[in-house]
């Protein structure tokens, strides 16, 4: 019996050509400018509301069919919105792929209450993903309840309130280095905030099944104690528009589903291992394409190595060359490094009231702009082969996003030596600067909050050349 | 036979054609309901197992031989031997004296911001020169804009099915496009040669075939108001 999932790949493939066969990838290249097509021409006037919804509801089921939610709530909203678009020949023999391949409640039928279906879909939405090796959606809660039944542990996953530590992908692969980190994490327990950066890296770099699973299954040992890490630019944008720190670098979702993936293969069942590889290796490319941008950050790093050697006195060059790290750490723990980051966070679209809670609050964003000035600051100082004006010098974006998720970690213990000893001076930079901002507000007590910020607002010795929210 | 021939006219049967014509009519009218339901059967089968061929051989081998009264088989034997065949096509009600035209060359849909039967006959050339089938596509896309990966750029986002005029030779299939108010279903004998089948695309029992361009209302046997037959397919 063939799985509903490769009837209608078929069937798409076939709607899809027009001379000779087409990848998948290729095909779902064409569903994806089908839609766009639509959203665009919707003031066309020969082109009929119900008409362009049947397209829509065609292009977005092939979207599900080949793997990709993001369309599916969409579809529904359509398939409520316009019904009549669902008899539509391009659409007709699609409509039921839906209720194959998604897990609706019983009860809950597109045809007869689709608005319904269109509710539970947008509260759980967040919980549905695709198994490529069943070929359908599946909710990660039943999953999740599964896997606990299987495990016996414990029946809610939280947070780690302590004893994280942040693993980047070079330590990842590095068996020798990482097999006695596991066994000391084993022994402690402490947990491993894998980042959202590593997993891609590694979708990256491992584009065979067999390497992917090698790297991924060294953590077997360690499913109880793995978090996964939320991506950078997600937690930035919720932070920036009212200006609340985030609370935690870890995303529970995505840990549950990384935990299953474990769990299943140390029961010899590598089907979640396979549909989260093909879907990741599915969409890595154009993942690739939004987060890569090596020039850029090599073209901001260097921008503020300039900044940094006008900025700094002579004498504190000159130590920094010697490698005095306490001069590393008193320039970044300054006031006037702090207004850095308060000029930036406005410079990214933040009231006053919004950039100051994210200079003196724990933030995501502070620690980037903390990361992006100790990162150019170094290359100035003892790693002068850092130096980002030169050709050839390595991306610095990486070490940015896993020093500023680190800074929520309780250890950084990785292999570079390098990031770790940037690691260990940004946190003791941080404790001088809290102590010296504490200092500061109350001395301020006496007059209105607003003010407090005078002392941060006042000559930023020089700004980050770029919108970061960007 | 040398009368036959001295009543027959080119580009339409002659009177005794027209009247075999409105017998197999007659017959598949009778014969709708059943078409549906055998139609229906299929349809699920193949939504149940996928499209490959094997699983259409299978469908057409599990629903039985499509009905077909030994009256319409003599008909259209007849009219396949004189080179013409009945075919069905449901739309808007035609203008008087107003021929079938491709949506381009209605002024329905553009292409390259022109329209009219120049504009059609352009866009069905440019498909030909890229080895595509103006038959196919407009069996495809109708008259809806595309963009497909395999398409040159300067087809992407174009209506590339606005070339050609639908019909089906089974008649609930063409009702299907003929439920609301105004719509009509045209029972045409049209030369065979003149229509492409839309071989590999929809279903072979939708039979679906293409004329480019423009189709004379010469062409017509007889015209049904809406709602009349049962239905098979896409209500629009």
């Amino acid at each position: 019996m063939r799985r509903p999932v490769d009837i209608y790949r078929e069937m798409f493939l076939k709607d899809l050509s027009v001379r000779g066969q087409l990848t998948e990838q290729q095909a779902i290249q064409s569903l994806d400018a089908n839609w766009k097509m639509v959203d665009e021409r919707t003031e066309d006037p020969s082109w009929p509301a119900d008409q362009r919804a049947a397209r829509r509801i065609w292009a977005g089921i092939g979207l599900l069919v080949f793997g990709r939610l993001d369309r599916l709530v969409d579809v529904v909203r359509d398939l409520a919105q316009f019904p009549d678009a669902a008899g539509y020949k391009i659409a007709r023999h699609y409509i039921a792929a839906i209720r194959k391949l998604v897990p609706f409640p019983e009860g809950l039928s597109l045809h007869s209450r689709p608005r319904d279906v269109l509710a539970w879909l947008e509260a759980n939405r967040s919980k549905l993903i695709w198994d490529e090796g069943a070929g359908r959606v599946f909710q990660s809660s039943s999953a999740l309840t599964d896997a606990v039944a299987v495990s016996d542990t414990a029946p809610l996953l939280t947070p780690p309130q302590s004893s994280l530590l942040a693993l980047d992908f070079a330590s990842w692969v590095d068996s020798q280095w990482l097999q006695p980190f596991l066994q000391v994490c084993r022994d402690h327990s402490l947990n491993i905030l894998i980042p959202d950066l590593a997993m891609y890296d590694l979708a990256m770099h491992a584009r065979r099944y067999d390497d992917w699973l090698g790297v991924v299954g060294q953590l077997r040992g360690v499913t109880d104690l793995i978090y996964a890490g939320r991506g950078v630019g997600e937690m930035m944008r919720e932070e920036i528009p009212a200006g609340k720190p985030i609370r935690s670098v870890v995303d529970l979702d995505v840990t549950t589903h990384f935990r299953l993936l474990l769990t299943g293969l140390n029961r010899g069942d590598d089907t979640i291992a396979r549909s989260v590889f093909s879907r990741m290796n599915s969409i890595i490319d154009s993942e690739s394409r939004v987060r890569d941008h090596p020039d850029v950050n090599r073209t901001v790093v260097a921008a503020l190595q300039e900044q940094w050697v006008k900025s700094l006195a002579p004498s504190d060059l000159e130590s920094l060359e010697r490698g005095d790290e306490t001069v590393f750490v008193r320039v970044m723990s300054e006031l006037a490094t702090t207004a850095v980051v308060f000029q930036s966070a406005k410079n990214d679209g933040c009231t006053d009231d919004a950039a100051f809670a994210l200079t003196s609050g724990n933030s995501l964003y502070s620690h980037l702009v903390y990361a992006l000035l100790a990162v150019a600051l170094d290359g100035l100082a003892k790693n002068k082969s850092y130096n980002f004006a030169a050709d050839g010098q390595p991306d610095p974006g990486p070490d940015l996003d896993y020093l500023c998720c680190a800074a929520f970690c309780s250890s950084f213990p990785v292999r570079d030596t390098r990031l770790r000893r940037l690691y260990k001076m940004l946190n003791q930079a941080a404790a001088q600067r809290t102590v010296k901002m504490r200092d500061c507000i109350e001395a301020d007590q006496q007059v209105p909050s607003q003010s407090r910020l005078v002392h941060l607002v006042q000559a930023p010795p020089f700004t980050i050349p770029c919108k970061l929210a960007a | 036979m040398t009368v036959l021939a001295f009543l027959s006219r080119i580009g339409r049967g002659c009177f005794i054609d027209e009247v075999v014509a409105y017998l197999q009519f007659c017959v598949d009218w009778h014969q709708a309901g059943q078409f549906v339901a055998w139609a229906n059967t299929v349809d699920d089968y193949l939504l149940q197992n996928g499209q490959s061929e094997e699983t259409r051989a299978a469908a057409l081998r599990a629903a039985g031989s499509m009905p077909s009264f030994w009256l319409k088989r003599v008909a259209v034997a007849w009219l396949r031997w004189r080179g013409l065949r009945v075919f069905y096509r449901g739309q808007r009600r035609l203008a008087p004296y107003a021929d079938f035209l491709s949506s381009i060359a209605s002024g329905e849909r553009v292409y390259h911001s022109d329209t009219g039967i120049r504009a059609s006959v352009r866009l069905a050339e440019d498909l030909l020169s890229h080895e595509i089938s103006p038959w196919q596509m407009t069996a495809k896309w109708d008259g809806e804009p595309v963009r497909l990966f395999s398409l040159p750029p300067e087809l992407q986002g174009e209506v590339i099915g606005g070339a050609g005029i639908p019909f089906s030779t089974n008649l609930p299939v063409a009702a299907a496009y003929a439920q609301r108010q105004g719509e009509f279903i045209y029972v045409t004998l049209q030369r065979i040669e003149d229509l492409n089948a839309a071989d590999g695309w929809g279903y072979e029992w939708e039979s679906e075939w293409v004329a480019l361009h423009q189709v004379s209302r010469m062409s017509i046997v007889k015209s049904i108001r809406i709602g009349v037959l049962p239905s098979y397919g896409p209500p629009h």
